[in-house]
């Protein structure tokens, strides 16, 4: 946290001046890269994979944000509620709960005025996914490194990135963490 | 006797048994091993919308569970498990389909099947469509849909 060292000048008759006089105060750096917060939906492509969680898109898309965007680690701007859409898509956070295979995460970066999302590691993107579920005070962490590669897709002016984790569940969670109507919390960390 | 009810409540032992009883069929779908399959399903139906079961004489024989939207039921996973008789002649009844139909008839507008293309329980979809108009409705969808590499017969009855 970036924070400003302040004096206070008596001015006389109970007049206060605060000023400024620059500088930084050490202070230790927030493990908080940025967070968001969505509602769950279901919805289904008609097979038998089950999508809960938040999808923006231009023709199908489910559950709502309260948040329009997140930051990455680097400071881009990931777009939650955007309709600069790139094939059809934009932001989303949410569980397929699989028919035949495994169970996964998907987390679609949406940036606008970039064709490439940054380079994936710690440092440009984040350290771990601390995911809350409010509705049931819940809350487990993925790594980043546990995430495969963006798959990136781009109309040559904005980009969609989507990067997965398979067999996102502790086994006390085996069950699924997202349930329609859920409010589920999604923090970026340094740590 | 054939009975159907919506959100049963039945043993993981029952479940057990069905997931036996369907697995020589079921098996070829999945790129999970057996066990792995058996303890997924059994969590991921119970996250489904809508669960019902159906019995013979009191037995359980049939065990479905899918999701709801607007009102359309899609059948996601079923487990056709033996009578008590160890057979599973009563796919071939009318009596089996209408206890289901009766069932669901007063609660959703829409059913729809989507088993995987030329399964078993395509087959047995693609012989009982005829019978699924006279006994739900018009077949207002009939289209395949291709999903994670996997081609899925989608059929989609109203109920009248």
């Amino acid at each position: 946290m970036i924070g400003k060292v302040v004096t206070d000048n008596v001015l006389g008759n109970g007049i206060i001046s605060h000023n400024t006089v620059g500088g930084e105060a050490p202070s230790a750096e927030d493990p908080v890269i940025s967070e968001f917060t969505i509602t769950v939906a279901s919805t289904s492509a008609g097979g038998k994979d089950n999508f809960r969680g938040y999808s923006k898109g231009q023709f199908v898309g489910f559950g709502t944000t309260s948040t329009d965007s997140f930051e990455l680690a680097d400071g881009t701007t990931s777009h939650l509620t955007n309709t600069s859409y790139v094939s059809s898509l934009g932001g989303a956070f949410f569980e397929l709960d699989s028919g035949f295979s495994t169970d996964r995460i998907d987390m679609r970066v949406h940036i606008l005025g970039a064709t490439a999302p940054p380079t994936f590691n710690d440092s440009n993107w984040f350290k771990s996914l601390k995911i809350t579920n409010n509705t049931d005070s819940a809350s487990f962490t993925l790594q980043r490194s546990g995430f495969s590669s963006p798959s990136t897709t781009t109309d040559n002016t904005n980009c969609i990135s989507t990067i997965q984790h398979s067999n996102p569940y502790p086994p006390a969670w085996g069950e699924g963490f997202f349930d329609t109507g859920d409010s589920i919390t999604v923090q970026l960390r340094r740590d | 006797m054939y009975t159907c009810t919506l959100n049963p409540t039945y043993t993981d032992e029952e479940f057990s048994r069905l997931f036996e009883d369907s697995w020589d069929k079921m098996s070829e779908q999945f790129s999970l091993s057996k066990t792995d399959a058996k303890e997924k399903n059994q969590k991921r139906v119970k996250r489904m919308d809508q669960i019902g079961a159906v019995y013979k004489d009191g037995y359980m024989i049939y065990l479905f569970a899918g999701m709801v939207n607007n009102n359309v039921f899609k059948m996601d996973f079923a487990l056709f498990g033996k009578d008590l008789s160890g057979s599973r002649n009563f796919l071939h009844d009318d009596n089996f389909l209408n206890a289901i139909n009766t069932t669901l008839n007063p609660v959703y507008d829409s059913l729809i099947f989507n088993p995987v293309a030329e399964s078993s329980i395509d087959s047995y979809m693609e012989e009982k469509k005829e019978k699924t108009k006279t006994l739900i409705g018009p077949l207002t969808k009939d289209e395949p849909i291709t999903e994670n590499g996997i081609t899925y017969n989608v059929n989609k009855n109203s109920y009248e």
